[in-house]
This record gives structure tokens, sequence and C-alpha cells, in this order.
């Protein structure tokens, strides 16, 4: 999933500051799963932000919702009876999400009020660590299923670096050696002789390297 | 109350105390018929008046209260107060008894109890004894049962004005009580308890000295509900006091005149906790002394209280019987003469007041009482009981519980009660069943279709009581309901005076009725008691049983407000506002049912696990008896005889033949529990067994644990390692099977709390001083000549064993005191052993040689098996490793889980018949269950709202049950049938698409709305 942290209040008050009508949109989808911008923390917000300036004197009213998905157009559609008479829109969507109401919407200011953090997965409840960056290629067929690109600080290919020590980055102690890993798994399989194998350079241009990428499915698309 | 047929298939139970209380419940959860007499105007007996209890120092009247109105619910139960029993004739099935009813002069079925009286005349209502004078109306406390008043008609002069406080004409001065005669199968006699008096025992200053105080006195000075409304002061000046002094043993052990023979088991704990309550109040300002003899803890966890209470608390415990309690002429302190081991000579010291730690007796009329029952009675008019059974006296048909059979404290006092209900509960002929079967589902037919609402426009009826003063005395109510009627969707607003009263619940009902609403506010007192009551009510309009609301404008509004009238007013308007703004929002709801599985599971076949088996199969449930071992019988079939001297063999003997030979049982040996699930009333748990170790599911409604404990065997004073040193459990074997080698010994030493009450086992083992005293008067028995030493800390022979104690006293028995800091020392000298310890008499060292040293080691729980029994069925522990019950005081066999029950030393080291008493408490408690045929769960679960739900698992993660799944449909389903309706998923669903019936977001939400719209808008 996409996860993200809210960002501070602070921050959220002084975006909507010059404005008196609010709406405050949430996200069903990775946000929600990850207690960031679900229903609950819509109303957690909307209540925090009206609390927030109420007791600096000023009045404002939020108006709550909470699409399904907020990176599919027609889902962002549903907000177009909900925006008369609205100063502003804040999402609490990833960014992707940001991005489309703002798209759609062009004549409102659309704010942002979660951080988008990485893609990850929930080590356990109220847990989540960065897994892949979307390399567009992937390797964990060869590294025993832990990808070096996420999880090693220094994005190695080929072993670990001098810093590896007793199965810890020498970035912190909080954060495993991809590679350490990546060995003990390849033991287990027994397929140690993977770990002989020299991996080439990486093209980055399946990343970031080429720009902004994008998927067209022939099949699919119109 | 409709049993007042005159059909005799009843039990008849004379006391209403806690234990008349819990065997009436238990035997009308076990859809049993109850008539229960109480010579006192409101049940709840003893307890009533104790300010806190041991260990837990919880307020008395918030365990006990609810228990009471629990009582007076139950259909099944007739309640008959202020009566006596004059008379009893007949025999076990068939018994006639005269029962003689006191004038209340106030009419039960209009008293509200609203207090109007009392508040008319306040000098009139007490209930402190000793400490104040009787009054002509008393209500014991608010919460006394029946909720009436009583009149004492001598003391009023003015009968006519009394008449007319009473706003709902309930005052009766024409009342001339009344004699019945009524029929009954078997009798629980259970009168409880008289405390001694000690006012003709000049030297402790009772009768002259109003700072020498009886505990239950203290008690009363300390209680909120006392004299003195809980403040702490000197009867006789009103000051502080700065030094509180304990007596223990006034009117036990034989050590004044007048005074029982017997321990009353009781008074250590309840001095332990006075003093820890005082320390817990005043802190540094005030000194706590208790002078005793032997500390007397040996309850479950009670050891642990006493370091409490003199390690963390700082109470002062000194070894000690005063001589005298004296105030000098002039002076306003009590001036205690003492002595102690330390020196020759007396020492004085002052105190502010002096507590007497009185102890038990059986009341004058009580023993008159148990002479027309026919009971045998002992020398201090307790009744004789069975040698194993200690609810069973020498008249059948009549059982006892509670002091009257030995004193002792609450949770043996429940435990009784419980196991005096399963059998009088065996003396009824099997057609109560049926009978009561019909009733209840008349009582089902009667109740019309629910209506539909949903949809419909809300139509809020709003119901305010005034609750007679109680809350009109503060608000203007009349206003108030005026003020409901201009509330949105309000179709109508009355005041109803008293809500609860039968009267005005048919007025309720027939409005609702009348008017067609479809959603009902109260506003009144306490859904905690009240909600049940109108929850029936708007169910017999025909309405929903949920579709209601209650305003506790009592409570929350005029009792903690009652000198601040405008704001008050204010405030309940605020509550009523919210309650229809909740209500309206209120939905229908179902309430959740699944059938009962009526089988007994019971894990453990020693004396406890077999006997709790047999009571449940000759009640018809079928019973799996699960034995770890290859053979039935535990700990007791290596035990010979009793203190008492009662042989334990032929008891085991008859134990396993019965259950193995008994159609309902099923016993199953070499069984290892090895998984276990499912919900009360329909469990599930595996085993493996047999030889062969195969594996197999049973299915059952109910657990009973009875899985013992280990005897200690601790490495110390060469036990194991010198051929002269045993256990008292092998000394035994030694009696009965070589005597000729118990004839050949001059010296014997024993030893006490070895493995017990040290730091890593701090608890009392409770049945080792008892044991120590059995051997040593059976070795005299066999060798009069030899000389017996008992090395002890305290000793501990509460109750009746005290008079063994005695006994072995007078028969030349030498009991020395170690303390735990000098324990006696001991070393091999050839065909000897040499055991050195300092007397304290005499200050100095003694070795003696002895021929045999005995050690007293007591009972450990089964560490490992407990263990593992614990992680499978999810049942806590204590620190110790037995099982945990419920509550401490008052549900001593219930376990946490519903469903479960423990019996016997799995629940704490126990003498064999309080094990059988346990076991029989246990499937008493079992049998309140099985009685059922569905398991009711409520209307509160959790609702998962599939279309919002995100499937992010955070509910299925925080559940602390583990119900909450995804579903093949790919959203998270909630089972209602499993849901503990506890509402932590509701909280944490980050999609919001979880909803807790009866507590929806909306209805909370609208709550806070009307409160906080003057404030937002």
């Amino acid at each position: 999933m996409i996860t993200a942290e809210r960002k501070p209040l602070e921050e959220l008050i002084e975006y909507i500051r010059p404005y008196r009508r609010i709406l405050l949109v949430g996200c069903n989808e990775c946000v929600t799963v990850c207690a960031a911008g679900g229903r609950k923390e819509v109303g957690l917000l909307a209540s925090g932000l009206q609390m927030a300036l109420l007791k600096a004197g000023t009045s404002i009213e939020v108006r709550e919702h909470t699409l399904e998905r907020q990176c599919d157009p027609e889902y962002v559609e549903e907000l177009v009876p909900m925006l008369d008479g609205v100063d502003a829109v804040m999402s609490m969507a990833c960014g992707c999400g940001v991005q489309e109401v703002a798209r759609r919407y062009k004549d409102k200011p659309v704010f942002p009020a979660l951080n988008t953090k990485f893609m990850g997965a929930s080590e356990r409840q109220g847990v989540w660590a960065e897994r892949c960056m979307g390399c567009g290629n992937c390797l964990l067929g060869q590294t025993g299923g832990i990808c070096p690109i996420a999880r090693c600080a220094k994005q190695l290919m080929n072993g670990p670096c001098g810093g590896s020590t007793g199965g810890h980055c020498e970035i912190s102690e909080e954060v495993d050696c991809a590679w350490a890993l990546i060995w003990e798994r390849l033991k287990d399989l027994g397929q140690q002789d993977r770990y002989v194998e020299i991996t080439p350079a990486k093209d980055w241009r399946a990343g970031k390297g080429a720009g902004p990428r994008k998927i067209i499915r022939e099949d699919l698309a119109e | 109350m409709h049993n007042t047929n005159t059909s005799n298939n009843r039990v008849l139970v004379i006391g209403g105390g806690m234990a008349g209380i819990r065997t009436a419940l238990d035997l009308a959860e076990a859809e049993k018929n109850v008539i229960l007499v109480d010579r006192a105007y409101s049940i709840g007996g003893l307890m009533t008046q104790l300010d806190r209890t041991f260990p837990t120092n919880n307020c008395d009247l918030c365990t006990l209260s609810p228990n009471l109105s629990e009582s007076s619910r139950q259909e099944h139960i007739e309640l008959v107060t202020m009566t006596t029993v004059t008379d009893v004739k007949g025999k076990k099935g068939d018994f006639t008894v005269q029962l003689e009813t006191a004038p209340r002069y106030i009419n039960l079925d209009k008293c509200t109890a609203c207090g109007e009286c009392h508040k008319r005349y306040p000098e009139w209502v007490r209930f402190t004894p000793g400490l104040d004078h009787r009054a002509p109306t008393c209500m014991r406390y608010p919460q006394a049962t029946p909720q009436a008043f009583s009149i004492d008609m001598a003391k009023c002069t003015d009968v006519k004005a009394l008449m007319d406080t009473c706003p709902a004409g309930a005052i009766n001065p024409d009342d001339f009580g009344s004699n019945r005669e009524v029929k009954c199968a078997s009798i629980v006699f259970v009168p409880g308890g008289a405390l001694f008096d000690p006012s003709h025992l000049d030297y402790l200053g009772y009768a002259a000295q109003p700072d020498v105080v009886t505990s239950l006195e203290y008690e009363r000075i300390l209680s909120a509900s006392g004299p003195t409304t809980g403040r702490l002061v000197r009867p006789s000046n009103g000051a502080q006091p700065k030094k509180v002094a304990w007596i223990q043993c006034v009117g036990s052990r034989g050590l004044q005149k007048g005074a029982g023979q017997y321990c009353s088991s009781a008074c250590c704990m309840f001095a332990l906790k006075e003093a820890i309550v005082t320390k817990e109040r005043f802190g540094d300002d005030i000194e706590t002394t208790i002078f005793y003899m032997d500390m007397r803890t040996m309850g479950k966890d009670y050891e642990r209280y006493y370091l409490r209470a003199r390690d963390e608390f700082g109470v002062r415990f000194v070894r000690s019987r005063p001589h005298s309690v004296l105030r000098p002429v002039g002076t306003d302190n009590l001036v205690v003469t003492y002595g102690t081991d330390s020196g020759a000579h007396n020492v004085t010291e002052e105190f502010d007041i002096v507590v007497l730690s009185t102890g038990f007796r059986v009341a004058d009329d009580v023993r008159i009482l148990a002479g027309k029952l026919g009971l045998d009675l002992n020398s201090g008019g307790f009744p004789k009981t069975d040698g194993f059974n200690p609810v069973v006296t020498s008249v059948p048909g009549v059982y006892v519980a509670g002091v009257i059979e030995a004193p002792k404290d609450i949770p043996e006092t429940m435990v009784q009660a419980s196991a005096a209900a399963i059998m009088a509960a065996g003396d009824l002929a099997p057609a109560a069943m049926a009978e009561t079967v019909e009733e209840g589902e008349a009582d089902q037919e009667l109740l019309p279709p629910e209506f539909g609402v949903v949809g419909e426009e809300p139509r809020v009826g709003v119901f305010i009581c005034d609750c007679g003063e109680n809350i009109g005395g503060v608000i203007d109510a009349a206003a108030l309901a005026e003020y409901a009627g201009t509330l949105p969707h309000v179709a109508v607003a009355r005041l109803q005076g008293h809500g609860c009263s039968r009267e005005s619940m048919r007025q309720i009902q027939q409005i609702v009725a009348d008017e067609k609403i479809n959603r009902v506010v109260i506003g009144g007192c306490s859904p905690r008691t009240h909600e049940a009551k109108f929850q029936e009510v708007i169910r017999k309009a025909g309405l929903n049983r949920y579709l209601l609301e209650i305003a506790n404008i009592r409570d929350q509004v005029t009792w903690v407000h009652a000198h601040r009238a405008a704001g008050a007013t204010d405030k309940a308007k605020d509550l009523i506002r919210m309650a229809v703004g909740s209500v309206v929002r209120s939905q229908p709801l179902a309430d959740h049912s699944l059938p009962m599985n009526k089988d007994v599971l019971v894990v453990g076949g020693g004396v406890a696990g077999m006997t709790a088996a047999l009571q449940l199969a000759d009640h018809g449930h079928k019973v799996y008896l699960a034995e770890r071992s290859a053979t039935l019988g535990g700990q007791a079939a290596k035990i010979h005889r009793t203190l008492e001297g009662n042989e334990v063999a032929p008891l085991v003997r008859d134990l396993v033949a019965r259950t193995e030979a008994h159609d309902n049982i099923q016993v199953i040996t070499r069984a290892l529990i090895v998984d276990h699930g499912g919900l009360p009333g329909m469990f599930r748990t595996g085993m493996q067994t047999g030889r062969q170790m195969f594996y197999r599911q049973i299915e059952h409604g109910v657990t009973i644990l009875a899985t013992g404990a280990l005897p200690n065997r601790p490495a110390k004073y060469l036990l194991d390692e010198c051929s002269q040193v045993s256990t008292q459990f092998d000394l035994q074997n030694l009696i009965e099977e070589k005597p000729g080698t118990v004839r050949a010994w001059d010296n014997v030493v024993m030893i006490q709390c070895v493995g017990s009450r040290t730091p890593d086992n701090p608890n009392c083992s409770r049945i080792c001083c008892q044991n120590a005293v059995k051997n040593a008067l059976r070795i005299l028995e066999i060798n009069p000549e030899a000389r017996i030493f008992v090395l002890y800390r305290d000793m501990r022979t509460y109750g009746f064993q005290e008079e063994y104690y005695q006994k072995a006293r007078q028969a030349g028995v030498i009991f020395v005191r170690y303390s735990a800091e000098a324990p006696p020392r001991v070393e091999a000298a050839g065909e000897m052993v040499e055991v050195t310890f300092t007397d304290p008499v005499l200050g100095r060292e003694i070795t003696v040689n002895a021929d045999r040293l005995c050690l007293s080691t007591g009972l450990v729980a089964d560490e490992d098996g407990n263990d593992e029994l614990a992680m499978i069925f999810k049942i806590p522990r204590t620190a110790d490793g037995y099982f945990l019950e419920d509550h401490v005081k008052l549900r001593p066999v219930d376990l946490p889980v519903p469903g479960f029950f423990v019996a016997g030393c799995a629940h704490g080291p126990k003498l064999i018949r309080e094990s059988i008493a346990q076991a029989l408490a246990a499937s008493s408690r079992a049998l309140t269950m099985l009685a059922r045929d569905t398991i009711d769960l409520g209307a509160r679960a959790a609702r998962v709202d599939r279309d919002r739900c995100a499937a992010c698992l955070i509910c299925v993660r925080s559940c602390p049950f583990g119900i909450p799944f995804i579903n093949a449909d790919g959203y998270s389903e909630i089972d209602p049938a499993k849901c503990h309706g506890c509402g932590v998923c509701a909280a944490v669903c980050p999609a919001k698409a979880i909803q807790l019936m009866q507590f929806e977001d909306d209805r909370i939400m609208a709550k806070l709305e009307e409160l906080f719209e003057r404030n937002i808008a």
C-alpha cells in the first residue's frame, strides 16, 4: 500500500487560515488502511481544525466526505454537489489523490493534509515499513524475495558494504541490512549460488531515470 | 411473586443474610421455587453493616446491593420479611412450617421508598447498631430490599401526622401482622451469627468507655453510610484519633467468661482490614496497633494481605493479650496495660480508640429455632454437621451454611450457601421443573408482537419521575416535563411520580399503546438498576426494548447538585434534550441467542471432581470426567483420617465406585487437555487420552476445574537426606501402618510452615496446623509417653479446630513459637536428629534429640499443569499459581470466563470437607447455567457496514477475543453470536465501518450535539 502520515495541525491551519468553508476529503483505500486518511481520521481532523480555530476566535465550517478512491476520476466526480460554497478543499489522500482532486476542481485551492511516505507493508498493528521503490524492473527473484533497492540504504546490487554489522545497517541499529537478510534467506532456500552471480549495473531508465512514467494497456485503453 | 401456591415442592430458606440470598438465588436461577424468610425488615444481614471487605478493600454495599435487587427480581423467590419461623413439623420431602409475620405498618405494594416519612422526621431513620437509638420509621440503608420503610408503632406518637407525610398512602396503622403455614421439601437454615457482647468484661472497659468499641461499631464509624458519614472520630469527644488499638480474640478461643471455645476465623482479617483502611485514610497521622495471639490469615492470598499491612502500611503487631483497658480519672485517653515476651514487667500505653475484635456466637433465639428443627448441636450451639459434608445436618432435608455451620468469613459462606442450594434442590421432586417451564412459556405468550418502527416518524414519549423528594425536591419536575414537551418529535411528556412503581409502569404502558409512542425517554434514576424494568414495560406495550433512553436526572443532577436548584434544573433539561436527541436515532435490535449444551466437562478426578460430577449427573446431566492419571481418587486417596477422626478411605472408595458406575458419567483417564474453543454454553475441548494418546473432542456447556494441588516437598531440614526426617504425610502413614515404630519414640519434633509463608511461597498452606495437631494427638494415643514439640509461627487452628489444639496442649504437646528470622536448626546425629531452637519464654536455645522430625510441608499449586490449562482455557491465575476466581468475596467458585467454575485445591489449599463443599458449590453454580435452554447474548454486538469496510485488518488485529475476520466477499465479518460487545473494533476502525449496537455513533453524536448546540451556535 501507499503509506502516509498526517501533517502537523499547525501547518494545516496555515493553509486554511484565509478560508471559512472547507471540504475535507478522505480516501477509503491505502490511507484508510494505514490509519492516516480514512473516515475516522477525516472526522478527527475536522473537529481538530474547528476547535483549534475556535480557540483562536474564528469559526469555520468543515464538510466531511470520504471517497472510495481519490485516484479515480469517477469517484472524484462525487464531490461536485458538495463543493457549492466551499472556499477550499483539503485532501487526506496520498499525493495521487490530492492531484486528482486539484486537476478536477480547477477553481478551488486544494491542500494536502498528509505527507505521502512510501510503498510499504504493515509489519504489525500500527507499524509500516518501506518495501518497494517502483524501480520498474523487479529483481526479487534473484534476491530471495528481499529488495536491495528499497531496503539497502546504498541500493547495492552485489552484496553488503563494509558497514554491515551483526545483521544491521550502518545507518541505524533499527534497520536490518538487506543483504544480510538476503543471504540468510538464500541459505534457507539452498540457493547460495544465486549470491555468487554478478548482477550488472541496473538500468535506472525503467525507474525514475527517464522522467515521469506512464502505463498504457493497449487492450484496455480506448 | 406468583409461587404462592400450596405446593410443597420448594425450598424454605431461613435467614436473609449473604448465605440465604446466595442459596435462594442459586435455586431460583436453577428454576427451583424458594421461600426466603428473614426476621429483619430488609434482607442483607451482617454484611450490609460492614464498611469494606478484605482483601480487596471494596465497598461492601456496592458489591452487595446488586445481589439484593437481583434477589427481589427473581420470579422463583417469595421474599417474606419481618417473619419468624415458629414451628417445623414433618420430614424430608414434606415439611410443614409455621410462619409469624410482624406488622410493618407499611403496604409494600404502595411504598416507593421515597423517603418522605424519614425526611419529615430526620431523627427517625437509623441503622447503626450500638451508636444510636432506633427510629420509628426505618430503612436500613438506601439500597434496601424490599425497597420500603418500616415503622416502629410503639415509638410513633402521632400516627395521623405520619400517615399524612406519605404521598403514596402506604402507611397502614391497622397492620396486625399475620400467621401462615407453608409446606416445603427441604430447609436451608442460614440464620448467621450473632456477635459476642463484651459488656460484662469490666477489664476491657467496653460498657463504661465510649472510646472502646467493637469491630462492627468501628466499621460503622468508618462507613460512609454510618453515623459520622464516614468521618473517623472518637465517640467520646468527636476528635480525630491519633492512636488506635485492636484487641483480638474477644469472645473466641475460650478466653473470656462466656466466650466460645472455637476460633471465630474472620477476626484477624477484619482487624487487618480496619487497620489498613484507617492507615489509608490518615497515613502518617495515625498509629495502628494490633494485639494478637496468633495471626490467622489462612485464606487464599490472606497472608499477602497481612504482609502488606505490616510492611506497606506500617501496622504494628504486638503478640500479647492485654491485661486491662482503663481511663484514669481526669484524662481523655485509654491506657492499655500488657505484657510481652521481652520483659518481666507490664507495659502501659495510651490509645484514643480501642477496638475489640469480637467473635461470632449463636444467638439464643437461633438456638431455640435449631431445637425446633430437631438439629443436634455442639457445645457452642452450632448444629453438628457431617464429617465430609459441612452443609448436611443431623436432620435429613435440613441444611446449613455460613456462620451457623462454624465461624467463617464471606467467601466460604458463599461456597457453603451454593452447596446447600444444590443439596436442598436434590430433595425436590422432579415435577418442579415442568411446572415452572410452563409458567415461563405462559409469560412469553403474553407479550404482544413488536410494532414496526423503521421509517415511521419518531413519536417520543418522555416520562419524568419526581421520585418523591429525590428529584422533585431539588428541581421543578413539572416544569421539566413541560420543557420536554417542546422538544422536536416529542408527542407526550408528563410527570410520572414514581416511574418505577407498579401503577406508574402500568400507566406508561397504556400511554405508549394509546398514543402510538414509538420511542421512550425516562427521566429518572440510574439505568444500571432500572433499565431492565423499563425495557420490560415498553416491550409489553409492543415496542422493541431497545427503543428506550434513560436520563439519570437523580444521580447525575439532584443528588450531586442538591443545593443549586437553578443550575440543576438547567442540567436536567440538557440531559432530557440529549436523551430525546439520541432516542430518535435508536433502532429496534434483536437479542441473539444460541441453544445451550447441557453436558458438563469436569477436569480432575479427585474428591472435588468426583463430587461435582456425581451431583450434576444426579441432576440429569451428562458428565465427562477427565483425569490426568490412570486412576480416580487424587490426593485424598493418600490420607487416612481427618482431625475429627473420620476415615477417608471409605469415602474415596465410595466416590470412585459411584462415579464409575453412574450412567450419566463417562470417566476418561490418562486425559491430557490440548485445545479448547467455543463460547459459554457451547464449548469444545480436545484431549489426548489413553495410552495411545488418541485425540478426541468433547462438546459441553460448562466446565468445572478440579485439578487439585500437589504436596510440597522442599529440600529443607534434611528432608530426603536423613531417614529420621519426614513430612506429615509420611508420618500419618507410619502411624497407621507401623504403630510399633511410633511406640518406640521418646521425642518427636514437628516444624510448621516448611515451604509456606516463605519468600518463595508467601501464602499459608492452611491445612498444616490442624495436620500437626491431628498427628500429635494420634501419636499420643499410641504412645502416651512420647514428648512432642511443635515449632510454629502462628497456630492457625481456625473454627472448631481450636478445640483440638487446646486438647493437644492439655495432653502435653509442647508448642514453641519460632520467628521466620530465626528458624530452627537441624543436624543428623546417628539414629537421631538434633533440633535446636530458641524458646521465646526462656529466651535461650534448646536442643532436642529427636527420634523423628516431621515437617509440615503443605501444598503447592501444580505449576506446570495449571499453567498449561490456564493457557488453553484463557483463565487467570494468582501469583502462586492457583486459579483466580471472578470475585474473591462474592463469587468464589465462578471463574472470570463465564461457564467455568473451580472446586477444591485448584482454588487454593483446603481440607477434604472444604473441597467437597466447594465441589457442591461449583455444581450448584453450574446448574444455574445448565437450567437455561438458550445462551442469551443480548443485542450489544458490533455490526460491519460492508460498503465502508476497507478490509484493513485493524479490527481483526485489535479484537481481544479474535472474532472479526475478512470473509470471502472481502470485508470484515463479525459474528454477533460471538461478539462480546466491548466496542474496541468500533473505536479503532479507520473507515468508520463498524458500529456497536446500542452505542451507535449517531446516537452518541446526537447527544453531544444537543448538549453543545448552544455553545457552537
